[in-house]
């Protein structure tokens, strides 16, 4: 089992005969019961990387507040917390999240995963996730990521947050290929971590309802129209609508933001990527007005959950799920150049 | 005069930050050490706790920088107004100060330096900083503090403070080994608020071996903090404890470990700095004196004696002596049952105490100790009654082996006692000569067979009585009649080697006491008596059997000799009634004739002498 807190993979536990507990043999710390049965349920670790003051940590309150609200839509569904550093952001940061009060900026210091299990998602079941927030000023540097971003590089999917109203729009490319840049050679050379064989990427543009007319009609459209009650009904449905949007978010990046050498370097270096686009506190948030209305914040959560789903040990080893069927069909990755022949050089 | 280096971190925009960089960052850094590897380790001590459990806190590290250690302390300040573009709290800083070991040397609790001499140099917020003489926005670089002669005389001021209460001991006790590395992964957590907390870390840390202090930090608000990857072992936390790594919980308000039995475990009885803690320290200790016992203790601990130039005279020879022998009994309690360590660590020298714990208690060497232990304060099951374990028994001399004996209640063989040498086989000898003989048969016999030994052994007048009483029941019925003459002649005579061999032959004994005693007439007719009926061997007793049997033939050697001559005309006149006439018709000369005449005693006798006969 890989432990949560500090990502080692272990043959065994540790029992504490006394209290019945178990513990990590690494890093000594209790592990939550739940966890135990981690490998039979569907599970996750997500690890977020951005700039800082793009929406990492906003993004993932409003994730968890969204995610609380559903127990009146999905019948006997909840989610709860599997750790005390859990608890507190879902009990005290959420409700002032709820109240219009903005988290507070991360410091860099180690993260501690947000362990959440998921009762009886509609067409996911039951679930387990580890969130890694980290503080957007250690994706600076290579030695940073390396020592404060370990475990997001460790993670099984990374949630790439980029709130484009930040950014330069001369320098979009420049500045989100910079950063997935120093990420991938912080994972690859320092932390000996294979990208494009381990982790996904889910690339989120936050503060999405701040793009205005750069927005085409179909994803204005789309973002508005994913206000919460979007999800309540026919989730299969919702994930073939998720799979087209991710194209259309693509297509927009590399066309209309013309951002292909990131979307170029995404694709090659991970195991697949998706694109969404959230606004994690609603069109037009006044903190003064209270209560956020997120839009789009589940999208991310949903390619979470599929891929999870797609990692589980499928009872027919053959068959290739839907959106690798589609991935393969649609897929125009280049062929790479021939090389000089050795006899030439 | 040497500088203190400072540092500063804070969260900036891009626009204010001389680095052209948003978000937190270390904003200025000392110019002398501009290393970018440097700089992270200082960034990896930076701990924003959960929630707002602090406005203000001081963590404190050491860091070795070219060959020299350096104190540093950083002091963080919760900005709680501050916002950043988005709007979001969260904002603190953190002011650095590096100090060289010749100022944090003065000191022996590092926040003295802090408290009453560098807060006067601290930062009110971020503006203050930025706007700084000492900061320079375009390099990035800060200008060191340089302290005035006044400020350095002030750190010679130190108070020492309170002396520490019993749980604060027990506190540092624990804190020097963990820092140590005797607690394998364990660190030490204290929930309570962190001004109490660092007050309290701060006065332990003064009472600290300078080489542990100089191995410790703290960080008195790592609430929610990840111990397992924090370069800090000792922590702080009044509401989220820390996770991960295996901390060992102290609670300030309950003064006591949250799991006192773990605690218990981990506090390790025989080390001599402990002990020294409990005992002997208190605010008036030397730095000087805390170092020389840490590194005694240490150096004890390691099985390596005394430390080489430690002073054993003076000022530390009693405290060294008694923390060493102190530290041996404690490391040979396990070893043993009962009293032993406590006599051992007594009867030694201190140098054969350092020998032993050199030899990191080797079993010959503790054997040879318990050995002398036994002799040297005459150690028996009355006083202590556990046996000695086998193990080291067995590693031992035969004549521990043989003391041994008084324990484990077996018969000593002989080969065993043969193989100790005399002097100290009679020590063993004489010690068990104060235990209860009744029941050990084998005593007197096994004794019996060390003449000389035994010799001594008798001239002791409470052994005296007892072993008459042996000897007069070793002599057989048949010569029972002169036993005490016979006892009195092994004892005067050194003839105990009579009783080696267990089938001596008692009239070969008869025969010594005739040929070297003045015996008195009625003695002599008691062993003639015996020698007549026991039956003679003329080899071994020729003498006996002269004076018991005189008409046969009577060896040369004897007629040859004038002394034996004359004790044959004695024993003629006496025992035989011989006449002048049969002594004559013996050989006896006319002056050996009238010389034995005069044995003749009573009125009968006398008037044959005056008839002529």
């Amino acid at each position: 089992m890989r432990c949560p807190y500090c990502l080692t993979s272990n043959p065994q536990l540790h029992r504490d005969e006394r209290k019945g507990t178990y513990h990590c043999p690494t890093c000594k710390t209790l592990i939550p019961k739940a966890f135990l049965r981690v490998q039979d349920l569907l599970h996750s670790s997500v690890g977020v990387v951005g700039f800082a003051g793009h929406g990492k940590t906003v993004y993932l309150t409003s994730l968890f507040s969204t995610l609380g609200r559903f127990s009146d839509h999905w019948a006997e569904y909840y989610y709860r917390s599997l750790d005390d550093y859990t608890h507190r952001v879902l009990y005290e940061q959420v409700p002032l999240f709820e109240s219009g009060d903005l988290p507070e900026s991360t410091p860099a210091n180690f993260p501690n995963p947000a362990l959440v299990q998921y009762h009886k998602l509609p067409v996911f079941g039951d679930s387990i996730f580890g969130f890694y927030d980290t503080a957007g000023e250690v994706f600076n540097e290579v030695a940073q990521i390396s020592r404060a971003g370990f475990f997001v590089a460790h993670s099984d999917v990374v949630l790439f947050i980029v709130s484009i109203p930040d950014c330069s729009a001369e320098q979009l490319d420049d500045d989100l290929s910079r950063l997935l840049d120093t990420y991938i050679r912080a994972a690859m050379d320092h932390l000996g971590v294979d990208l494009a064989d381990s982790q996904r990427l889910v690339v989120i543009f936050t503060k999405s309802d701040l793009l205005g007319e750069r927005l085409t009609p179909k994803l204005r459209e789309w973002l508005y129209g994913g206000g919460s009650s979007w999800y309540a009904l026919d989730m299969r449905q919702k994930l073939t609508d998720l799979s087209m949007a991710s194209f259309m978010v693509e297509q927009w990046v590399r066309e209309d933001l013309r951002c292909a050498r990131f979307a170029n370097m995404a694709r090659d270096n991970f195991k697949e990527v998706r694109y969404t686009m959230v606004s994690a506190l609603g069109e037009d948030f006044d903190e003064s007005a209270g209560k956020p209305e997120p839009l789009r914040v589940l999208d991310p959560f949903l390619w979470l959950l599929s891929f999870a789903r797609d990692d589980m040990p499928s009872p027919e080893p053959d068959k290739i799920s839907f959106w690798e069927r589609l991935r393969r069909m649609f897929s125009r990755k280049k062929e790479p150049l021939a090389l000089p022949s050795s006899s030439a050089s | 005069m040497p500088h203190i280096q400072q540092y500063f971190y804070t969260r900036l925009q891009k626009e204010q930050s001389p680095h052209n960089k948003y978000g937190f960052q270390s904003v200025f850094v000392p110019e002398k050490y501009p290393d970018r590897g440097f700089i992270l380790e200082l960034e990896s001590r930076i701990h924003f706790p959960e929630y707002d459990t602090f406005e203000e806190k001081s963590a404190v590290f050491y860091r070795e920088i070219e060959g020299e250690t350096h104190l540093v302390i950083f002091w963080m300040r919760l900005l709680p107004d501050a916002r950043d573009e988005q709007g979001r709290g969260g904002i603190f800083m953190v002011q650095g100060f590096i100090v060289p070991p010749e100022i944090h040397h003065r000191v022996q609790r590092p926040l003295s330096l802090l408290y009453g001499l560098l807060d006067k140099y601290l930062f009110i917020d971020r503006e203050d900083a930025l706007n700084s003489p000492l900061s320079d926005l375009k390099t990035g670089f800060i200008k060191p503090l340089e302290l005035s002669k006044a400020e350095m005389a002030k750190l010679d001021q130190e108070d020492a403070g309170a002396e520490m209460e019993l749980w604060e001991k027990q506190l540092l006790s624990f804190w020097v080994k963990q820092t140590r590395g005797d607690m394998e992964d364990w660190t030490m957590a204290i929930k309570g608020d962190p001004r109490p907390v660092e007050q309290l870390l701060n006065h332990l840390a003064g009472f600290m071996p300078t080489e542990i202090r100089e191995k410790s930090g703290w960080d008195p608000a790592f609430d929610g903090g990840k111990i397992f990857f924090s370069p800090f072992k000792t922590f702080g936390f009044s509401k989220a404890e820390p996770v991960t790594g295996r901390p060992l919980i102290f609670d300030l308000a309950s003064k006591s470990f949250l799991d006192s039995s773990l605690f218990h475990e981990m506090l390790s009885p025989n080390d001599p700095f402990d002990r020294f803690i409990n005992s002997r320290l208190t605010t008036a200790s030397l730095q000087s004196e805390i170092d020389d016992v840490y590194r005694l203790g240490f150096s004890l601990m390691k099985g390596n004696g005394v430390p080489e130039g430690m002073r054993l005279e003076g000022d530390y020879a009693e405290l060294i002596d008694e923390l060493a022998r102190n530290y041996l009994e404690s490391a040979v309690v396990p070893l043993t049952k009962g009293a032993w360590a406590g006599r051992l660590k007594v009867a030694l020298t201190l140098d054969e105490v350092c020998e032993l714990l050199n030899e990191r208690l080797q079993a010959e060497k503790l054997a040879a100790g318990l050995e002398k232990t036994i002799i040297s304060q005459g150690v028996t099951p009355s006083m202590v009654e556990w046996e000695l374990p086998k193990g080291i028994v067995a590693k031992g001399t035969p004549r521990l082996k043989f003391l041994n004996v008084m324990w484990t209640q077996e018969e000593p063989e002989l080969r065993m006692v043969k193989a100790i040498n005399p002097p100290q086989l009679l020590e063993a000898f004489q010690l068990w000569a104060r235990t209860d003989l009744k029941k050990k048969k084998w005593f007197f016999p096994l004794l019996a067979k060390f003449p000389g030994v035994f010799h001594r052994m008798v001239e002791e007048t409470a052994f005296r009585e007892l072993s008459l009483k042996w000897l007069h029941k070793r002599v057989p019925r048949s010569h029972r009649p002169m036993k005490e003459e016979l006892v009195d002649f092994m004892l005067n005579y050194q003839r105990l080697n009579h009783l080696e061999k267990d089938d001596a032959d008692w009239n070969v004994l008869l025969e010594d006491f005739v040929r070297e005693t003045k015996y008195s007439d009625k003695e002599l007719r008691k062993a003639l008596a015996i020698a007549e009926k026991t039956g003679l061997s003329p080899s071994k007793s020729p003498l006996l059997d002269a004076f018991a049997f005189p008409k046969d033939d009577i060896p040369s050697y004897i007629t040859n000799n004038e002394e034996f001559r004359e004790r044959l005309s004695h024993a003629l006149i006496i025992a035989h009634d011989y006449s002048r006439k049969e002594l004559k018709k013996m050989g006896f000369s006319a002056g050996e004739i009238v010389r034995a005449i005069r044995y003749r005693k009573g009125i009968l006798q006398k008037i044959r002498t005056l008839l002529g006969h």
